[in-house]
């Protein structure tokens, strides 16, 4: 079976060559029987890959060990579930995984819009077989998934790394894949546009719904990534800012500036250039992100290992990617010049144009941040660390920035805003935005930055609110139906516009669920059986630990019982499962109890099988869970605007209204419910000992230096090395050293900045500083100039906009046309 | 007409149908044979467990799924005449045309909408509404351009052709023919792809693995070890310089323990010592000699007895007194030199494991020794544990002087391709006293040189060895061994996909840019104009028929309209080819 799989690698490279090549030619020479020989080969590339697929599958199901990949990413006593996910659980079978998907996704894109954009087709064939090809070119010279072992073969595999052996990471990467390889569609588009000339709008439609598909899962892939790193990893958050989370979030932010600032050019023909850019930017970054995850160039937890061969060959596949790609803008900017200029800076292209500014700025920091310390060690030679605070320094005032604009965008006018309409449109949302963080400053709440969050949370959700209930009002009057049915009239009529008003409420649930982290609370403790201790209003009670065995793995289980208010409130089972083979990486399971208002989450790092007493991380995370919701109401925002047009168009009214507005108030109710703390007295009461600011604050600037838990904060990271770190600071602090002294001590014992979460501010370093104050102060002189520019020209739309004068002769013609236009306009609803 | 329900779907290319069998399409037959196939496969591997026969299953559907892929792939090649051209309407297809009107008009509603909700003014209103209003008007007449609007010319061009034999449709079809011929050096390509890689189903494509680090004497630096012979609390770090024996005197080694900072400087043998640490507390160990900083690992202190480590430095000093001191002379390999081969990783590694002999009493100063490496060496390396002057650069590995009197040790290795046999081409930059290979058997590995004079197997661990030795060599000789049956995956079945791929590349390059001058839009027009006698052709004889009454009915009526029809699309094209949309603005 191995020597087929081998051959239908060879095989599909060879065809998507042909492909390529036939597709190329046939566009050239006008000939319709080599294109479509073309378009065949390339759904034969997809069929030559789902048969690699299955062969690899029954190996690994087969338990086939002559495989070297399936020997090293499998054993027999793997659950069968994870025999399959163990495809894409190692670096050849991913990339083979990659192209797989790719050549599905590709042929389904071509097979739907084989006629709508049949001049396109040729070079879209041609450019996504290109893209296969490199793919199978890595697997045929470097990373053969079928490679079978010369001498003898073993007779047991190593087994997948336990911490795959997850029911989110079976989902996570085949999602985050499907979002990235779906971002490969709208360039071959863009590109294929920018070759043929047919610069018009028609590409950006063929590719709208694509990208949105490509968005909305990788925005799943990304929250089933922090969910499972909330619920697997064990160390009480859900994102870290790894050098692999953010190559995800690179193209997911450039992705949702396209989706925003292609409604520019479909209503205004502006940004022409810009969209272009921003689709090949989009694909860049998703094969950079694939690079730095697959080269090894970063550091990270979730990273494939170093690879220089493969390093280099996808440097030079990304230099021809932008070669190729913005050589054609250029050839063709007398094509993409805009129709149109800024009338207005109070207009809602305006608002896209600031969107898209710090959208972009967002990607290129995180870019940087991620990249840096490889910069760093490449041209100083010393290796330092770029940790969440860092990241979250700038992340934090980009994404409030972002959630103003999001409230903001939908309710200003195409073109320019009257003063009028400025009043009409903002005044609820501003009175409860200002309202809201005065509400919470009386209930103790600080204005920067949660109750700013709050405060714009609640502005967005009034905005969005008020969209739907005055668009439902005016179809109401249109069609004078009662206000329910105006209402799903309205969502079914305008699905994509609907759609992004549930995703807005979705991204504020999301933020409600970030903000939370303002208030967690984080404690370690060590408890021996029957003692107690108190965190926050929760007090845990240690009842023992278990170990059992089912075969595959070793589980150590602590027995917890939560109380609050004196009651006992749940039983809590931490544990820590160590798999065969897998010994010396023991994998964390974490005991959550969710609850609206906030999670207990705990985590046993370590125990004592003698004493039976636990080593524990409890925290605290309020509103958390909000987040999953918001990405429920986002991805179902986002496949109501994916719905086609017909949908809904006859069966509108058994939709049922969304629940938006209930949940929201019940977050606002639940946010003002205060944490009361409770004693409990007890023989076997040991109080936590408070921890000084000094002390937390240096857990958030120092990172665990074990070396495999992947440059967590030493706060945060539950292994034991960790917590010497936590007790080796505590004893800094108690001997009295300053904050700067003990991070000196750590820069001196390590010999560099490593241990730092954010590199000092000095020498070379201070360019990881400065960068994002030049790249924001450059974007924004680069995008005023452009609009200073825009809005100079000379403006009379109407006489400009209007048609040509008609031939007399052509007058008639015309006039009978407006009619019928009139007519199918009355047909429409 | 309505540009509404103008909308008529052409006959596309969705399946090579044959007209003649409506009933039966290709894509019938593959399900078939793909049912049989997979049941065949079913009865095969039953009894092998239930996983087994459903994947086994599976893997021969998707086969199938191929199959018929293939089959849509070749099919336009082998039948181009076959390949039914969906409406064009200037260089756009109707099915395009009918969206973008529907996407003009929503926008239209969608900004009367926006108007009524008062976000957006009135004189932008008029002015934006103008312009998609001018925008869907453009559509419209572009859609109804391929309607009915051509009737009367083709009746009256039929009329004016009369009976008139048309000109052979061969003639109109010159750039088919160029398309085809570009086709078939692809198809040859293809075709000479498939049978190579189909009888190398049994092959494997190669790779290449790292080489294996192997432990050096340096390693032993900042490595703690408990002594049960100290106090406890104690930790006695040793400070040496090159050799063990090259102690350092004097010099400050810092210990950091929870948080505490504390130098000592080692006294007259090399030794810092501190005591009294608390038992648990976590300690590092710190020396900085000439710029070069030695750290420790990280240990903790134990709760009985001490901890001893040791931390060792380059000896630089002694290498300035060696270049000092040095004289011109030569050096040898020594007769304990070993190459030993292993195949590890499914390649061939490689090791030199050779003893630098200077016999004379004092350093001796030489050109330096330039190991180049056999051809096709990877990922050469000097291992650790070797003099410090030997550096590897790509596959050249340099050994310079001056060498100290005795034994100086240089550890290389590389890896070499698999392959079923591989030569070792060794030129030898100085003597070597005696050549003594040794091989780890693998599979049916048979080691051959004129060199070895003795050549037995043996073994040694349970593991099989070939040792072959023979006599000395003299510096400038090439050391020749061959190394035949070696387990190996073949590179044939790459090395032809790859040229395949290059060559179906090529191909298309070649067909693309010899358009004989003519642009695409060209070349569509005269393909239109081909197919524009092709189906007057075809018309003509069909009224012919008629009138002569050899052909009635209701078939004969549809068959003229289908006819009538396409002629209207094709007039439409050509007229409106040159008017399309092709970057045009609103």
């Amino acid at each position: 079976m191995a020597s087929l799989g081998t051959f239908t690698l060879l095989a599909a490279f060879v065809i998507s060559a042909y492909a390529a090549a036939a597709a190329i030619a046939g566009a050239r020479r006008a000939s319709r029987s080599l294109v479509d020989s073309a378009v065949g080969a390339f759904y034969l590339v997809a069929a030559l890959l789902t048969v690699g697929t299955a062969v690899i599958i029954h190996a690994f199901v087969t338990n086939d060990y002559s495989i070297k990949y399936v020997q090293h990413y499998s054993d027999s006593v793997q659950p069968f579930i994870y025999k399959l996910t163990s495809y894409w659980g190692g670096l050849d079978g991913s990339i083979m995984f990659w192209v797989f998907l790719l050549a599905v996704f590709g042929s389904t894109a071509v097979y739907v819009n084989r006629e709508r954009h049949r001049e396109l087709m040729p070079y879209v064939v041609a450019i996504i077989s290109v893209v296969q090809m490199f793919f199978l070119f890595l697997m045929v010279i470097h990373k053969n998934p079928f490679d079978t072992f010369l001498v003898t073969a073993p007779t047991e595999g190593r087994g997948l790394n336990p911490l795959l052996q997850n029911a989110y990471m079976a989902i996570h990467p085949p999602s985050l894949y499907v979002g990235f390889v779906g971002m490969t569609i709208p360039y071959a588009f863009g590109m294929a546009a920018l070759i043929t000339g047919h610069l018009d709008d028609s590409w950006l439609r063929a590719v709208r719904r694509w990208t949105m598909v490509s968005w909305l899962f990788l925005s799943f892939g990304l929250t089933l990534g922090m969910i499972w790193a909330y619920e697997v990893l064990g160390w009480g958050g859900y994102w870290g800012w790894d050098p692999v989370e953010n190559a995800g979030l690179l193209p997911w932010l450039t992705a949702t500036a396209f989706l925003h600032s292609v409604m520019v050019q479909e209503r205004r023909g502006m940004l022409r250039v810009w969209n272009v850019a921003l689709v090949i930017v989009t694909f860049f970054l998703t094969i950079f992100g694939t690079f730095m995850t697959r080269s090894g160039v970063v550091q990270s937890v979730h990273a494939f290992g170093e690879d220089r061969q493969l390093a280099w060959m996808f440097t030079g596949f990304m230099v021809v990617i932008l070669t190729f790609s913005f050589g054609y803008v250029i050839y063709r900017l007398p094509l993409l010049r805009g129709r149109h200029e800024l009338d207005s800076w109070v207009s809602r292209e305006a608002a896209f144009l600031a969107n898209n500014w710090i959208l972009l700025f967002a990607a290129l920091f995180v870019l940087f941040a991620t990249m840096f310390p490889t910069i760093s060690e490449a041209l100083t030679g010393e290796r330092l660390t770029v940790g969440p605070p860092f990241f979250n320094k700038w992340m934090l005032p980009i994404g409030l920035a972002l959630l103003f604009l999001t409230g903001v965008g939908p309710l200003l006018a195409w073109r320019k805003s009257t003063v009028k309409n400025l009043r009409e449109q903002f005044l609820w949302p501003a009175l409860i935005a200002v309202a809201m963080p005065v509400a919470l400053a009386f209930a103790g709440i600080p204005f920067w930055a949660p109750g700013l969050c709050f405060a714009l949370c609640a502005f967005v959700g009034v905005t969005v609110v008020q969209e739907f209930v005055r668009g439902a009002a005016v179809r109401k009057q249109g069609t004078g139906t009662d206000y329910f049915t105006a209402m799903v009239g309205l969502i079914a009529r305008s699905k994509r516009r609907y759609g992004g008003y549930i995703v807005h409420l979705g991204i504020v649930l999301m933020f409600l669920g970030f903000t939370g982290e303002a208030f967690k609370i984080d404690e370690q403790l060590i408890l021996k059986p029957g003692q107690q201790a108190q965190v926050g209003h929760f007090v845990i009670r240690n009842d023992g630990v278990r170990v059992t065995d089912d075969g595959q793995k070793q589980m150590i289980t602590g027995h917890l019982t939560v109380f609050r208010d004196g009651k006992e409130l749940d039983k809590a089972y931490p544990g820590k499962w160590l798999y065969r083979h897998h010994e010396q990486e023991p994998v964390s399971q974490v005991a959550i109890r969710r609850s609206v208002a906030e999670d207990l989450y705990i985590v046993m790092p370590g125990f004592e099988l003698q004493d039976q007493s636990v080593s524990l991380q409890i925290v605290i995370n309020p509103l958390v869970d909000w987040i999953w919701v918001g990405f429920g109401v986002l991805a179902f925002g986002t496949m109501l605007a994916l719905l086609p047009e017909q949908v809904l168009g006859y069966a509108a009214a058994k939709l049922p209204a969304p629940a938006s507005i209930s949940m929201l108030v019940l977050m606002l109710v639940l946010m003002g419910a205060p944490a009361r703390a409770q004693h409990v007295e007890s023989p076997a009461f040991k109080p936590v000992e408070p921890k000084s600011a000094l002390e937390k604050d240096l857990y958030r600037s120092i990172i665990c230096m074990c070396g495999t838990c992947g440059r967590q904060l030493v706060g945060e990271c539950t292994c034991g090395y960790a917590a010497e770190m936590r007790a080796e600071i505590g004893n800094l602090v108690k001997m009295g050293l300053t904050r700067d002294q003990v991070l000196q001590y750590y820069i001196k014992k390590y010999g560099s900045q490593e241990p730092l979460a954010m590199p000092v501010d000095r020498g070379f370093n201070r360019l990881a500083w400065l960068l994002p104050y030049m790249l924001g102060t450059g974007g924004l002189l680069v995008i005023g100039f452009a609009a200073l520019k825009w809005s100079r020209h000379p403006s009379n739309p109407v006489t400009t906009a209007a048609p040509a004068p008609a031939a007399p002769s052509t007058e008639a013609a015309d006039k009978e046309l407006e009619a019928r236009l009139d007519d199918e306009l009355r047909d429409l609803d | 007409m309505s540009s509404e329900t103008s909308t008529r779907r052409a006959k596309h290319v969705q399946e090579p149908v044959d007209d003649t069998v409506p009933g039966f399409q290709p894509w019938h037959l593959f399900v078939i044979g793909t049912l049989i196939a997979s049941a065949g496969a079913a009865v095969a591997v039953r009894g092998t467990g239930p996983a087994n026969v459903v994947f086994v299953c599976l893997t021969v559907m998707t086969a199938g799924v191929a199959s018929y892929a293939l089959y849509r792939m070749l099919w336009p090649l082998v039948h181009p005449d076959a390949v039914d051209a969906p409406e064009m309407l200037g260089g756009r297809t109707r099915a395009a045309l009918e969206r973008e009107k529907t996407l003009a008009l929503r926008a239209i509603k969608e900004l009367e909408f926006d108007r009524a909700m008062g976000k957006v003014s009135e004189s932008d209103w008029q002015e934006m509404t103008a312009r998609l209003r001018s925008r869907a008007v453009r559509v419209i007449r572009q859609l109804d351009s391929g309607s009915a609007a051509y009737r009367e010319l083709i009746e009256r061009e039929l009329a004016a052709r009369g009976a008139a034999v048309p000109k052979s449709a061969s003639e109109n079809r010159a750039s088919e023919a160029g398309a085809r011929s570009a086709a078939k050096l692809l198809v040859v390509a293809i075709a000479c792809g498939g049978i190579l890689l189909s009888s190398a189903a049994r092959a494997q494509m190669g790779g290449v693995g790292g080489i294996a680090g192997m432990p050096d004497a340096k390693a032993m630096s900042g490595i703690p070890r408990p002594e049960g012979a100290l106090a406890t609390g104690t930790v006695s770090v040793r400070l040496v310089r090159g050799q063990l024996s090259n102690l350092v005197v004097g010099h400050p080694v810092e210990f950091i323990a929870n948080g505490k900072s504390e130098s000592v400087k080692t006294d007259e043998t090399g030794h810092a010592v501190i005591n009294g640490l608390a038992a648990g507390s976590t300690v590092h160990v710190v020396a900085t000699m000439e710029g070069e900083r030695l750290d420790s690992q990280d240990f903790q202190v134990p709760p009985q007895g001490g901890v001893v480590l040791m931390l060792v430095a380059s000896d630089k000093t002694a290498a300035d007194q060696m270049v000092k001191t040095a004289v011109a002379g030569t050096v040898t390999i020594g007769g304990q030199s070993r190459i030993v081969t292993q195949f590890e990783d499914d390649v061939l590694q490689v090791y030199y494991l050779l003893d630098i002999v200077n016999a004379a009493q004092a350093p001796v100063k030489t050109d330096p020794l330039v190991f180049d490496l056999p051809p096709g060496a990877q990922n050469a390396t000097v291992l650790e544990g070797s003099a410090p002057n030997a550096t590897a650069k790509g596959s050249t590995v340099t050994v310079t002087g001056p060498f100290p009197p005795g034994v100086t040790g240089v550890q290389i290795a590389y890896s070499l391709p698999p392959a079923a046999r591989v030569s070792i081409r060794q030129k030898l930059p100085a003597a070597m006293g005696q050549v003594v290979v040794m091989a780890e058997k693998a599979g049916t590995m048979v080691v051959s040189s004129a060199q070895l004079t003795t050549i037995r197997e043996g073994n040694e661990s349970g593991k099989s060895f070939v040792l072959g030795a023979g006599p000395s060599l003299k510096a400038g000789d090439i050391l020749a061994v061959d190394i035949g049956g070696l387990p190996h995956h073949p590179v044939w079945p790459r090395n032809t996909a790859l040229a395949l791929g290059a060559l179906a590349l090529a191909a298309g390059a070649w067909a693309a840019l010899r358009t004989g001058g003519r642009s695409a839009a060209t070349a569509a027009r005269q393909q239109l104009e081909g197919r524009r006698e092709q189906v007057f052709g075809e018309l003509l004889r069909l009224d012919q028929r008629q009138k002569a009454g050899q052909t009635a009915g209701e078939a004969a009526d549809d068959r003229r309209g289908e006819l009538v029809g396409e002629l209207e699309r094709i007039y439409g094209e050509l007229d409106t080819g040159a008017t399309g949309l092709r970057g045009e603005g609103d």
